[in-house]
């Protein structure tokens, strides 16, 4: 079964070269531009992975992140936090309880290592 | 009264005293013993001699009777002269008798030893109831003591019937002197020395003296002295005293066939007599006691003298301790109670003379330091006189001490002219000590005796001796250097008060721009991260573009698309590691950085880096070389930014040698690590070394870059206490080292 990638970003350009790499590697891809699109999908469906930008309008995606571990419907699903800011990208990973994350400008190998690992 | 005397007068009191009692005591104890034994004595005596007297008249009347029926008449020859003859002889046989008649019976002298009166009627006797009873056979032995004219002594009667065939045919008369019956009774007496002071009575029933020892002319007319006390109702045989008289009186109780005529022994001796003895026995004693007194009066004086000499010494000692001389000790060698005395008095008058060499050192030390002062000393009485000064106070004034002792306290304190209530101002001071004890520098002034002033600052406080306030001790400061001091000061601290209102003025200034700098170096630090992350973003989806056409995931592309695609893509990571680089350094230098600190092997780590790198060194050429120490503790630091300094310093030498390689080393160094990265390429300008470390400088060597990798480097390595530095060779390669200090290990 393909396996369903939730990526939360409000940079269109980023969205479309990410989800081109990733359906070409096999995944099924649902965009999201922010936390309330990312919520609505995810209460009437699931996803596999969620690769979750930093910086987002309205609500940040560290603190998406943190809600979602925090509740014991998406405690499980892998977050793997997405950012161009290179500030202290570790702690605030560590601090919202995501699984990894990823800076901006990525290596597409590193991408794909990362999921590969959490999901297969 | 002196000791000697009161010791003299207490030995001799109880000398007296024991003297009175014991011969008090003894005295009359002898006496009473002597009263006893002369009581016994006098009533044996006494019943002795009556019992003589009885046994005396009982023979006489045997010698009578035995004599009677010898008689010539008795025996047929009624001749006076034979009859006288026989008289005489008897007489001569019988020596108890003075004289013996024969009287017929109407009572005239037949015969007669002695020849008077014969023939004539012996009246007396014929007379008397003895010779009515003779004559009727009856009679009893010395029932008639009478005088007798013809002897001229006073006689016993003793008389018996002579008998011729039952018949009285006449009277035998004996008469026996009186004094016979004392020479009688005097052998009762025996031989005492008390015996001679007996007075001895012999009375006939009705008292009248029959003999007396001591009142012969009494004899037969007088009654006995004694008698009278002892009455008829006396129990005879008891001793009584009376009228300082022992007396003691027996009476007749016959013997055998005499049945006695009722005499009485009289025995009486003076008391004087008896308790002579005793009474001698107390004059010797008194006159013992006499000696005794006088004895103890020598030996007390010698005594006294040797007992209350050290006593003398020691009031004379106290008398000198007193008058101040410290320097005398007893001789007093004893061990009694004077010597232990003496002893203490010695160590007292030690420890007086040490507490004496204290206290005048000490007061020595006191009237040192007060003429030493420095600052004016005055102390004031209660009534606001001067007590005494100090020599700095006389100085300062110009008196002498005698100028000033005494004088009322306005003669040195004044206070301002323009202060109408000075005196009052004072005396606020001075009561105010008295409320409270103490003052502290205030503000007075001294008068000079050249009449200038003086303002002084002065302290006072309360003198109390034995809880008694005795005045104010105050201590004055002359105040006119300070007071030039002061407004020198006060001249300074004006400029100075402009001066900081200056200081002010650019210290607000100041604050000014550098809150200007610290606003900029906010928006810097934002400036940065906003930078670097809208850069990033872009960046992010043009390198992820490439990298999809390059992938050939939207389709094939040919070589030179390939070639110029990568270059594009290679172009897209430097600019992002130079961002990175940007972001690095400045949260470096703004100390934002987080380092995880954490215990590495050194060693591992440049391993992992030669992992990376070695590939590239291979296919460059280059050699790849690690010397690394294998006693190397573990060491505290940040992984992450070590691999970069590390990974910073082989890249450099991989730029900048095109032959030869790289040798990197690792080993303890005094308490560091000490890491070594050496290459073999072109080395460093000696000129450029000094700005090798600085930030954004390309050296002349330059290869591109920003200029940022050492200043990363040197500031990692600050941040973790270590040293990082170059050492190159002009033609020989460049070596770059760094330490890192080794953690201490807990004991």
């Amino acid at each position: 079964m393909v396996k369903k990638i939730l990526i939360v970003d409000d940079e269109p350009d980023i969205m479309d070269v990410a989800t081109t790499r990733l359906k070409y590697s096999g995944y099924d891809v649902i965009p999201a531009v922010d936390a309330e699109e990312a919520i609505a999908y995810l209460e009437k469906d699931i996803c596999d992975l969620i690769l979750l930008d930093v910086v987002l309008p309205k609500m940040h995606g560290d603190e998406l992140c943190k809600m979602l571990k925090h509740s014991d419907k998406y405690e499980n699903i892998p977050v793997v936090l997405f950012t161009a800011s290179a500030m202290n990208v570790a702690n605030v990973a560590e601090q919202a309880g995501a699984d990894d994350y990823i800076t901006k400008p990525f290596d597409p190998r590193e991408l794909l290592g990362k999921i590969k690992r959490l999901i297969g | 009264m002196k000791f000697a005397a009161k010791l003299a007068i207490l030995v001799l009191s109880i000398v007296i005293c024991s003297a009175v009692f014991i011969s008090s005591l003894v005295y009359f104890s002898n006496v009473r013993t002597l009263q006893e034994q002369i009581t016994n004595k006098l009533e044996f005596r006494a019943a002795i001699a009556i019992d003589i007297v009885d046994r005396f008249m009982y023979e006489r009347e045997i010698d009578l009777k035995s004599f009677s029926v010898r008689l010539s008449y008795v025996l047929g020859d009624p001749n006076p002269d034979k009859i006288k003859q026989d008289l005489i002889n008897y007489r001569n046989e019988n020596k108890n008798y003075i004289s013996l008649s024969f009287l017929d019976l109407d009572g005239k002298r037949i015969a007669d030893t002695s020849g008077i009166d014969v023939d004539q009627r012996h009246s007396v006797f014929v007379n008397s109831k003895y010779w009515n009873d003779t004559v009727k056979g009856k009679s009893s032995s010395g029932q008639l003591v009478e005088y007798s004219y013809s002897l001229g002594v006073p006689v016993i009667f003793f008389a018996y019937p002579v008998y011729v065939k039952d018949r009285i045919v006449g009277i035998l008369v004996a008469r026996v002197a009186t004094s016979k019956l004392y020479e009688i009774t005097r052998l009762a007496m025996g031989k005492d020395n008390n015996a001679m002071y007996l007075k001895i009575d012999l009375i006939n029933s009705d008292g009248l003296l029959i003999y007396s020892n001591y009142n012969r002319r009494g004899i037969l007319k007088d009654k006995s002295g004694h008698y009278s006390i002892f009455g008829e109702d006396v129990v005879a045989g008891r001793c009584r005293i009376n009228k300082n008289n022992f007396e003691v009186i027996a009476k007749e109780k016959g013997y055998l066939d005499f049945m006695g005529n009722g005499w009485k022994v009289i025995l009486a001796v003076p008391e004087k007599i008896v308790f002579a003895p005793a009474n001698q026995l107390r004059n010797r004693m008194i006159g013992l006691f006499i000696f005794a007194v006088f004895l103890s009066l020598i030996i007390i004086l010698f005594f006294s003298h040797y007992f209350s000499q050290p006593i003398i010494k020691l009031s004379w000692a106290v008398a000198q301790i007193s008058s101040g001389n410290l320097n005398i000790q007893m001789a007093v060698s004893s061990k009694d109670e004077i010597g232990q005395l003496a002893a203490s008095f010695n160590a007292m008058v030690k420890s007086l003379k040490k507490a004496r060499e204290e206290l005048v050192s000490a007061k020595d030390y006191t009237d040192s330091i007060i003429a030493s002062m420095v600052d004016c000393l005055v102390v004031i009485s209660h009534t606001a006189t001067i007590k005494g000064v100090n020599k700095a106070l006389c100085d300062l004034l110009g008196y002498q001490e005698n100028e000033l002792v005494g004088q009322p306290i306005k003669k040195i304190f004044v206070q301002e002219e323009e202060e109408e209530e000075e005196e009052e101002i004072l005396h606020k001071y001075f009561n105010k000590i008295f409320d409270e004890g103490v003052v502290h520098n205030i503000g007075l002034t001294f008068f000079t005796k050249q009449g200038s002033k003086i303002p002084i600052n002065f302290s006072g406080s309360l003198m109390r001796h034995n809880k008694e306030i005795v005045g104010i001790v105050g201590v004055a400061r002359d105040m006119r250097q300070i007071m030039a001091v002061i407004k020198d000061l006060e001249d300074k601290r004006n400029d100075l008060e402009e001066h900081d209102r200056e200081l002010t003025r650019m210290q607000m200034a100041m604050l000014h721009i550098m809150n200007d700098l610290q606003d900029a170096a906010h928006i810097k630090t934002q400036f940065t991260g906003m930078v670097s992350h809208e850069l990033r973003t872009p960046l992010a989806s043009i390198k992820e573009g490439i990298s999809l056409v390059l992938d050939k995931i939207t389709g094939e592309i040919n070589d030179e698309q390939v070639k110029y695609l990568t270059i594009a893509k290679n172009n897209v990571d430097r600019l992002d590691r130079l961002i990175v680089a940007v972001l690095d350094f400045q949260k470096l230098e703004s100390g934002k950085m987080d380092f995880k600190m954490e215990s590495n092997d050194i060693n591992e780590i440049v391993k992992s880096v030669e992992n990376t790198m070695r590939p590239l060194f291979n296919k460059k050429g280059l050699f790849f070389e690690l010397h690394l120490s294998n006693n190397l503790p573990q060491v505290e630091f940040d992984r992450d930014m070590i691999v970069e300094v590390l990974t910073n310093l082989v890249n450099n030498a991989y730029k900048f040698t095109d032959s030869g390689g790289v040798n990197i080393s690792t080993k303890p160094d005094s308490g560091f690590i000490k890491v070594m990265v050496k290459d073999t390429g072109i080395g460093i300008n000696k000129e450029d070394i000094s700005k090798l470390f600085q930030e954004f400088t390309q050296l002349s060597r330059g290869k591109g870059g920003a200029g940022l990798g050492l200043s990363i480097c040197k500031k990692i390595i600050e941040a973790h206490k270590g040293k990082i530095w170059v050492e190159t060779d002009a033609d020989g390669g460049t070596a770059f080292y760094f330490t890192l200090p080794i953690k201490e290990q807990r004991a």
